[in-house]
């Protein structure tokens, strides 16, 4: 994949309809090392990755609460946080050295499902729009690689090298490739990438 | 495809009801592109060092993003207008 995906390469930038601006504010520091930022399906609910943990509010950001994960670290470090993009109480999070957790109940309970994933350091996590339960991860280990699931998380496998560059998100977008499936885009370091999710 | 200063991106994010509506987060701010990512606009009033964006699953035009520090700031339009949440 690394040498099929085409780079979205830079061109100059317009300026965004500036219309009447409002001053950004800079809020209290509550947050360190963001990596993740996403609603569940039913927008009742914005959940935040940071190397700290994840989080959630309910007040569209105005109010925190930490989510209690049950892996070993007490503040496992969150690379991705993946909603179900139909049923608000399915979220996927990618960590750092724990793989990947899944809730089924809204952040009561979590369990882990990396049968299959070739490493712990998970660097990004997209769901299908078109297929809830079909997932890619990208991993970090030895070697970069890109991992599926067509079931939930209960089993994954190694299906592509993954993009050049460090992965820092990953999401499956709903653009037909003309070749049956749709795209997978990954934020790297070298630039925004893609390539058809038909590995 | 064009659009995007080269540097890393930190964070994707794409309009649920419109997948060619796309944003990312970068050092140098948050872009929008309506088009798949072949071209891509900078969000002029938004902030810079972005890590994360987010589309409401529910109101499109709404957008959130979350800067490296921690500060969470919302678009109700698109991403024309930026403001901090308190």
């Amino acid at each position: 994949m690394t040498r099929r995906l085409t780079i979205i390469a830079a061109v100059a930038v317009a300026a965004y309809s500036p219309a009447t601006a409002e001053e950004v504010h800079q809020g209290p520091a509550a947050f360190e090392h963001v990596h993740a930022l996403a609603f569940d399906a039913a927008a009742r609910s914005l959940w935040l990755g940071a190397h700290a943990g994840v989080f959630r509010s309910e007040d569209g950001g105005r109010t925190w609460t930490k989510v209690t994960l049950p892996v070993k670290h007490d503040a496992p470090d969150i690379m991705g946080v993946t909603p179900d993009p139909r049923d608000a109480g399915v979220v996927y999070v990618a960590t750092h050295e724990a793989g990947v957790l899944k809730t089924t109940d809204g952040g009561r309970s979590w369990s882990e499902v990396n049968s299959g994933l070739g490493g712990h350091d998970v660097h990004g996590l997209a769901v299908d729009p078109n297929a809830a339960t079909k997932l890619h991860a990208l991993v970090r280990d030895k070697n970069q690689a890109v991992y599926r699931t067509t079931n939930g998380g209960q089993k994954w496998v190694r299906v592509d090298d993954g993009p050049g560059g460090e992965t820092k998100v990953l999401a499956s977008v709903n653009l037909a490739t003309g070749m049956g499936g749709i795209y997978l885009y990954a934020g790297t370091a070298d630039g925004l990438q893609r390539n058809p999710d038909c590995f | 495809m064009g659009g995007l200063p080269t540097s890393t991106v930190n964070g994707f994010a794409v309009d649920p009801s419109n997948a060619k509506v796309m944003y990312v987060a970068m050092r140098d701010g948050i872009f929008r592109s309506d088009n798949g990512g072949w071209t891509w606009t900078a969000a002029a009033n938004g902030p810079k060092n972005v890590a994360a964006v987010a589309v409401n699953a529910k109101k499109p035009n709404e957008v959130y993003a979350v800067t490296m520090d921690g500060v969470i700031v919302r678009s109700p339009d698109g991403g024309a207008q930026w403001a901090a949440m308190r």
